[in-house]
């Protein structure tokens, strides 16, 4: 076997005998397929109380409003707020010790004593997280068609599948980011604890506090705009709201997601090539750390300092 | 000087070394500074605004006047909640956890109990002296806003105002505290403190994050933009009307919230703050004993994780281990 194949195994390995690790695989898992039956049952509760609201409309004489409309895939929307939070925070946990840990335990030293490069290091601990990853979205995909064709009665066609398996492929880039850029930051700082919690500052701020000044942004341009009486009332995207958000792959995800899993009803039927085009600086966004981090990382693991 | 002031004293000399808490502290200020500084501004726009349409109808001689409109100048206050929800949460468990586990580190906590001081003399410090950090980070916060409110803002700002203000950052410190202590409790209860580091961010994800956003996605009303029984065009009754047909679901919706302190923190805070309509015509006082069991969801986990840390840490004879 080469050395990359026996790094990822033994990645693969160490990580499902971390309790800690396993408890928020666990809980990933379970909220993935909760968020089925949350979905389903509050898509079924709101078309009661659409008949509701239309027996009160009739009963009164008054108008029968339009039904809500409702895509199949929006059942699974829930899904992306479980991946930016919980799967982004699975990444930084499988990736904060990746380096640090081999280095407080003196077994970097050791590895660096045996004939292979350094960098098949990093490739190996990528492949190994990337199986783990994998695996994971690989049996939440299967779990979320079996439970949708139960929840809806229906079976997906080829262009769910296909929106939902892309969603996945996306979903594994944005995991796998978060767990290269804690792979930089293990390889730079000495206490594994500190690089963790170095890496939740950076997902609170990609994930919330980013997407909150943007929306802060935003209700201030709808401040100025209602009180001059000049634009609509309605809170929209403005040029700098959208540029603060491009600082977030959180929320570039999001979008893509949404559209992919039919939240979106302008893009709800829309081919998945027209949305990849649509979305693609979105996607660069999302893939533009991953690359820098991924140099940073092969070049850092050349120094002397590493050790 | 007393031990337990002793240690107080240590605890805040330690944290005021400890590089990621001033990382966090600086940033919850600056976002705090940033946020309160828009909100004021914003509000200010507002009022200027209306002024001006007063002075262009008076130049036309009108005598009757457009009502003001509703400022608030609290609200802008409104993004310092989810940043303590995020930040200071964060900071609060850091605290918490590097107070106990740094003295298991440097062997210090053998030394320490080894002399002629309680254990819970010694718990009781490192809780008030944190305690006393957390507070002083509060009142630091509310005294920036309160200042820019007045000066940025220009809006009127009454005493009432200044009490609900107060009682909010209160609300936030009770909040920190909750975390503080979680984060003490997991250190003293889980010998490997890196361990206990990372349950202590697994509960703040489930409970901050996972249970407001199920409770948010059962919420009917939140699946349309703008609200899914406006856009059927229901009024309040209405739609009261057909939640009743709905307790069971709402009552599961509500209940898995309110296992969320968070929530509770949210869901005081805005009323403080004014952004929750109702609480308008109430006093500070009124609104705190009609929020009571959102007041209850804030300290009464942070009590029973503070005798449980007490349990462990009198009773275990190996606690000084990692």
């Amino acid at each position: 076997m080469n050395s990359i194949a026996v790094f990822a195994k033994k990645e693969f390995k160490t990580a499902y005998k971390d309790k800690v690790f396993l408890v928020i695989v666990l809980l990933f898992l379970l909220m993935s397929i909760a968020s089925v039956y949350i979905g389903s049952t509050t898509k079924s509760a709101e078309m009661q109380a659409y008949q509701d609201i239309v027996s009160m409309a009739q009963s009164q004489g008054s108008a029968i409003p339009t039904a809500p409309e409702i895509y199949p895939l929006a059942i699974l929307s829930n899904i992306i707020e479980y991946v930016t939070m919980i799967g982004a925070v699975l990444a930084i946990f499988l990736g904060f010790d990746a380096f640090s840990g081999e280095r407080e335990n003196g077994t970097l030293r050791l590895l660096l004593t045996r004939p292979f490069y350094r960098d098949q290091i990093i490739t190996g601990k990528l492949a190994g997280a990337g199986m783990i990853i994998g695996a994971l979205l690989s049996v939440t995909l299967l779990f979320n068609l079996g439970l949708f064709t139960v929840a809806t009665g229906m079976i997906p066609n080829l262009s769910e599948i296909l929106r939902l398996a892309l969603f996945m492929i996306l979903a594994f880039v944005y995991m796998m980011s978060f767990y290269i850029a804690t792979l930089f930051v293990s390889l730079k700082t000495r206490d594994r604890a500190f690089g963790f919690l170095i890496m939740m500052i950076v997902w609170i701020f990609i994930s919330f506090v980013i997407p909150q000044l943007a929306d802060t942004q935003r209700n201030f341009a709808y401040a100025l705009s209602s009180v001059s009486s000049t634009v609509t009332q309605v809170p929209t995207d403005t040029a700098i709201s959208r540029i603060i958000e491009l600082l977030s792959p959180a929320v570039q995800f999001k979008n893509i997601s949404s559209d992919l899993l039919q939240v979106v009803s302008s893009t709800a039927f829309d081919s998945v090539f027209s949305i990849i085009k649509k979305n693609i600086l979105a996607i660069v966004t999302i893939m533009l750390p991953t690359v820098i981090f991924l140099i940073f990382s092969y070049t850092s693991v050349q120094k002397e300092n590493v050790l | 000087m007393s031990p337990m002031l002793v240690v107080i004293k240590k605890e805040i000399t330690d944290a005021l070394k400890n590089k990621l808490f001033l990382i966090i502290l600086g940033m919850l200020l600056l976002l705090t500074i940033v946020s309160v500084v828009l909100g004021s501004y914003q509000v200010k726009v507002s009022l200027d605004s209306y002024n001006q349409s007063i002075s262009f109808l008076k130049s036309l001689g009108k005598t009757t006047f457009p009502a003001a409109p509703n400022l608030n100048p609290l609200s802008s206050s409104k993004s310092f909640v989810n940043y303590i929800g995020l930040l200071g949460a964060l900071l609060a468990m850091v605290l918490g956890n590097a107070s106990v586990v740094k003295e298991k580190r440097s062997g210090t906590l053998k030394l320490i109990l080894s002399r002629q001081i309680f254990r819970d003399t010694f718990l009781n410090g490192k809780v008030i002296g944190n305690m006393i950090l957390l507070f002083a980070i509060t009142f630091v916060t509310s005294i920036i806003t309160l200042v820019s409110v007045v000066v940025i803002s220009s809006a009127p700002i009454s005493s009432g105002d200044i009490v609900r203000m107060f009682l909010f950052f209160l609300m936030s410190f009770l909040y920190m505290t909750f975390f503080l202590v979680l984060g003490i409790f997991l250190a003293v209860l889980i010998p490997n403190g890196n361990k206990a580091l990372l349950i202590t961010v697994i509960i703040w994800l489930v409970i901050s994050f996972i249970l407001p956003q199920i409770g948010d996605t059962m919420d009917m009303d939140n699946q349309l933009p703008g609200g899914f029984f406006s856009s059927m065009g229901m009024n309040k009754a209405d739609t009261q009307k057909v939640l009743d047909h709905f307790k069971f679901y709402e009552t599961t919706r509500d209940g898995i919230e309110q296992m969320s302190p968070t929530k509770h923190y949210e869901r005081v805070g805005f009323a403080l703050l004014n952004i929750k309509p109702g609480f308008e015509q109430n006093t500070a006082l009124e609104v705190l004993s009609i929020k009571w069991i959102d007041v209850l969801g804030l300290l009464a986990p942070s009590i029973i994780l503070w005798l449980l840390a007490y349990m462990v840490f009198l009773k275990r004879e190996n606690i000084y281990q990692e």
